[in-house]
């Protein structure tokens, strides 16, 4: 027993001893400041530390670099309780019940909830992956394709009965959400697809752009003169206490260690990361027991509970790979590894027997900097929670302003913001016509990795290396699936077309716009271009059918242009967001921006003399702010505008 | 209080940082008027891959000596996507006014350049400035294939896509008279390595760099080295061309025209499979620019503070500038182009 307790020692020595403590604690404080500001790279950051700390001593490194893994994960959820905008890909699952919750005047709760959850899920994690650690090799490669493209197609099967009134529409958007997954290349002849000669596509429509406008900038289109929208509640300690949030997380105590379960193993497998483990985890508590499906997505607290339990126990569980093998999973554990070669750790058997100490060194300090985010996030609870009372049409400017620019920050181009556009505008217009986003965006997030597994697992079926019943993960996840389908047959569908909004009159105009786009991409799926498998093919076409017979049913039920056009407020911000992208082209960022700025406030006050000098000032503010954040500190630069060839060309 | 010597050491450094945001001259052994073309302007090492990996580790310990030789601000760019193409792309539409670089393996981007017409653009296009390190690519496999066994006759290896697997793996393949089987879709040298663990597939394609660190764990063997004599950093590993390769062991016993016709398979992706770190910048950049650019990166390249910083990150540094690197990348885009009726081939037979 001495060989598994005497390494425990030592990690927990190294962790929680003066003055080494302080290590973790300045590498949790780092990591919480890219995740409170989407788009700024925690990969980055850990990559200039690198070089801060190539002579530093080993164990130093490791309480540095496993705060910086662990710290990096839960902050990201308190910007998208809040004002709708996900810190990071992972905390978009968050944002689906969190920030209806904010809405409902339970900020307060929702981030003590999402705090503690986070907390625990990183403990059982860490308590896992400690129990696992001596004899996790065998464990690890039992994750192969075949168990992977399960896992997906469970995450896929337990969302389609999450909260819809039409299980028609909750097709046709998971079959759309798995189409637009596929937009960039094959993943076996790596043929373009769908892709329109754009590079930036190569790789698909990038997940955290996608987040930012299907939820942020498309909530933000209704934000504008939203006085008639329902206040905030006022503060009811009886309804909104940090206190009900810890307690949430313990009274659901199944719900957390099964999604923290989830997220572990989630965090083994490399390369399948945080958001996929947010979105399984949030796909099975809407099929948890007693889990009323209608009410996710509307503000459950379950629904903030599972991702966050997921995400943070997953820092635990891809440690792993690396520790085990050598093999990283992701950004952070591609620079974990480059740490532990320049420090002279060699991966694999060594720190699993004579290094199992530094390996619970790094694993501590994990742990350590999760506990430190979380008790921050529970002291911050309060104090964040009152932000909500500022007044929401106010918000939409900034909050429109920093998830444009984050857009750009992401890869310092332009195409994430041209995604982010377009899916804003797909996002508003899923809202206005009540379609199910949830089976969309999960469907979105998994398609590839589904894809991707499912033909890895094809071609190895072909030449004989894969059987798939002789391995116990294909049917572990096979009885999961086969679970989750008894449980949809079971339950009856959510909500009745009567409970739907008055645009639902005009579902038959979403839903010949919808046909128009699948039939485009199913018709370019003709060429007979290898990247056009089977799968693309037999996905684009089902949406294509299942979308005439939604628009045809509206058309009988009496549905057309009735209820279709865009409420007034709402139409700036539409069409201002449609144009920007040629604004862009026309002017460059900043000052199209500004323009967007200029128009919005001259049309939001009330006439009078200095309304026209107080929009130029807001918008040379707003253009000045952008160009000097791009230039100075985010230090990227744009091509350059027609407007400015043009200028140049003339001097 | 006393704090660990690492943390004082941070803040001397973040302090030092801080202080360095005043400008600095630039190196006096750079030409005498690139010190204004220099004043105020940003340089950019443009990475086509995530943070974090072996290029970005070159990068972020090439930056610093950068900013210290030219007095500007040098920076590294992480544009990882389309393969490789969305960096190409960026820097080949950078405005001649700016100082930027494509730092890429040759082998990645000449295929890259020539073969894909999208990209809109020629090997013209493109200036080599420097090579930071050449590496060439290994054939990891797991424990127990013995290439020189005559009844090793089938292979099933793992990779991203077939088209990055056609020279290090079909055409090498070829010239041992090995029928080979590529399962595509994996994502990246991590995943390739994991397939092999899994016993899913028999070999990779790796760089000698990522190979020996992979061979370090005890889990793989590193089975082949694409070059035609041994590498000093892998000696007891055998190769695939020259004399005593694995293709001479392979054929011996074959007619003299098969064996003559597997040597020049193998002297093609000897020459197509040692990829040099290439930085390379846009042929448009202004000319005084670009001398300016060239001269900097030069100095900073064969700089010992580059050598070491890059070494303490378990980099190796064996820089070729000038006409050297010029003549290097050029090499190898005429052997791309004499062997690509040949890899059209072979993608033909490999893709479904």
């Amino acid at each position: 027993m001495t060989e598994f307790f005497d390494p425990l020692g030592i990690g927990l020595a190294n962790v929680f001893s003066w003055p080494n403590i302080l290590i973790p604690l300045l590498g949790t404080v780092l990591a919480m400041i890219p995740s409170f500001l989407p788009g700024i790279g925690a990969a980055s950051l850990a990559a200039i530390m690198i070089a801060v700390t190539v002579t530093w001593e080993p164990v130093s490194v490791l309480l540095l670099f496993g705060a910086l893994t662990g710290g990096a994960t839960f902050m990201g959820s308190i910007t998208a309780i809040l004002f709708n905008i996900p810190g990071n890909a992972s905390s978009a699952a968050v944002l689906l019940d969190g920030h209806p919750m904010a809405r409902d005047g339970q900020a307060r709760m929702a981030i003590a909830a999402s705090a503690t959850a986070s907390a625990v899920g990183s403990l059982i994690g860490v308590l896992v992956l400690i129990a696992l650690l001596p004899a996790v090799r065998p464990l690890l490669l039992q994750f192969g394709p075949a168990e992977r493209f399960l896992f997906g197609l469970w995450g896929l099967v337990a969302i389609i009965a999450v909260p819809n009134a039409s299980a028609l529409r909750a097709l046709a958007a998971t079959l759309l959400g798995l189409t637009l997954a596929l937009v960039g290349s094959d993943p076996v002849s790596s043929a373009p697809r769908w892709t329109f000669g754009a590079f930036a596509l190569f790789e698909g429509f990038g997940h955290v752009a996608m987040l930012l406008g299907f939820f942020t900038l498309a909530e933000v289109i209704s934000w504008r003169r939203s006085y008639d929208l329902k206040p905030v509640a006022p503060v009811d300690a009886s309804r909104d206490s940090a206190r009900a949030g810890i307690r949430a997380v313990f009274r659901h105590w199944g719900l957390t260690g099964r999604s923290a379960l989830i997220g572990t193993a989630v965090g083994m497998i490399p390369g399948v990361g945080g958001t996929v483990a947010s979105f399984v985890a949030y796909a099975q508590a809407a099929q948890g027991r007693g889990a009323d499906p209608a009410r996710f997505g509307q503000g459950d607290i379950r629904g903030v509970i599972a991702p966050e339990a997921a995400v943070d126990a997953k820092d635990g569980g891809s440690l792993l790979p690396v520790l085990a093998f050598g093999l990283p999973g992701s950004e952070g554990g591609v620079i974990l590894l480059s740490v532990l070669t320049i420090h002279g750790l060699t991966p694999g058997a060594p720190m699993l027997t004579s290094g199992l100490g530094l390996s619970y060194t790094l694993i501590f300090a994990l742990l350590l900097s999760n506990l430190v985010t979380s008790a921050l996030g529970l002291a911050l609870a309060p104090q964040a929670a009152r932000l909500t009372r500022l007044r929401i049409d106010r918000l939409a400017l900034p909050v429109l302003l920093v998830a444009l620019v984050t857009s750009v920050q992401l890869n310092g181009t332009l195409a994430d913001l041209h995604v982010a556009v377009g899916f804003a505008l797909l996002g508003y217009l899923f809202k206005r016509f009540d379609w199910p986003r949830i089976p969309f965006v999960i469907a979105f997030v998994l398609g590839g990795f589904i894809e991707t597994n499912l033909q890895l697992s094809q071609q190895l079926l072909e030449v004989g290396r894969l059987q798939p019943l002789q391995r116990p993960g294909v049917l572990i996840v096979l009885g999961l699936i086969a679970l989750s389908l008894w449980w949809m047959l079971r339950k009856p569908a959510a909500g009745t077309a009567a409970q739907r909004g008055p645009a639902a009159r005009a579902e038959p105009v979403f839903a010949a716009l919808l046909l128009v786009l699948a039939l485009g991409l199913a018709v370019i799926s003709l060429t007979g271009a290898p990247a056009y498998s089977g799968f693309a093919q037999t996905l684009v076409w089902s949406a294509v059918a299942v979308l005439a017979l939604i628009l045809t049913r509206g058309l009988r039920a009496g549905g057309g242009l009735a209820g279709a056009a865009l409420p007034a407020a709402h139409r700036l911000p539409f069409v201002a967001l449609a144009a920007l992208p040629l604004g862009i082209w026309l002017l460059g960022l900043p000052l199209a921006l500004a323009a967007l700025v200029g128009v919005w406030v001259v049309l939001d006050t009330p006439a009078g003399r200095w309304r026209i000098v107080r929009a130029a000032v807001w918008a040379g503010a707003a253009g000045a702010g952008v160009a000097l954040y791009l230039e100075r500190v985010a230090a990227i630069r744009l091509p350059p505008s027609l407007l400015a060839s043009a200028w140049g060309g003339l001097v | 209080m006393k704090l660990p010597s690492c943390l004082r050491y941070t803040a001397l450094a973040a302090l030092a940082a801080v202080l360095s945001l005043e400008p600095v001259a630039a190196d006096p052994s750079l030409p005498t008027d690139c010190a204004s073309v220099f004043q105020g302007q940003r340089l950019t090492i443009v990475v086509p891959n995530a943070a974090g990996g072996g290029y970005d580790l070159y990068a972020r310990a090439l930056a610093p000596v950068l900013t210290a030789i030219t007095g500007a601000t040098a920076q590294v760019t992480n544009l990882p996507g389309g393969g490789g193409k969305t960096a190409i792309a960026r820097v080949n539409e950078a405005p001649p006014s700016e100082m930027v670089a494509l730092f890429d393996s040759a082998t990645d981007v000449i295929p890259s350049v020539l073969s894909d017409a999208t990209l809109g653009m020629t090997m013209a296009d493109l200036e080599v400035l420097g090579i930071v390190h050449s590496d060439p690519e290994t054939w990891l496999a797991r424990h127990g294939i013995d290439l020189a066994d005559p009844s090793t006759t089938r292979l099933i290896s793992a990779a991203s896509m077939i088209e990055s697997n056609l020279i290090p793996v079909g055409l090498a393949s070829l010239a041992l008279g090995i029928e080979s089987k590529v399962i595509a879709g994996y994502n990246g040298s991590v995943e390739n390595t994991a397939a092999i663990l899994r016993g899913e597939v028999d070999m990779a394609s790796a760089s000698l760099t990522t190979a020996l660190r992979a061979r370090e764990t005890n889990d793989l063997d590193l089975a082949l080295v694409l070059a035609d004599s041994p590498h000093p950093a892998a000696p007891d590993v055998p190769v695939l061309g020259g004399p005593g390769g694995m293709i001479e062991r392979r054929s011996a016993g074959l007619p003299a025209p098969e064996r003559a016709e597997r040597q020049r398979l193998g002297e093609i992706v000897v020459a197509l499979a040692n990829g040099p770190r290439t930085l390379f910048a846009p042929a448009r950049m202004e000319p005084r620019t670009k001398a300016c650019f060239e001269a900097a990166m030069t100095a900073a390249l064969e700089s010992p503070d580059f050598r070491a910083a890059a070494e303490a990150r378990k980099r190796p540094v064996t820089p070729v500038t000038g006409p050297e690197a010029d003549e290097i990348v050029a090499r190898i885009a005429t052997a791309y182009l004499d062997a690509r009726p040949l890899l059209e081939m072979l993608l033909a037979s490999q893709s479904r």
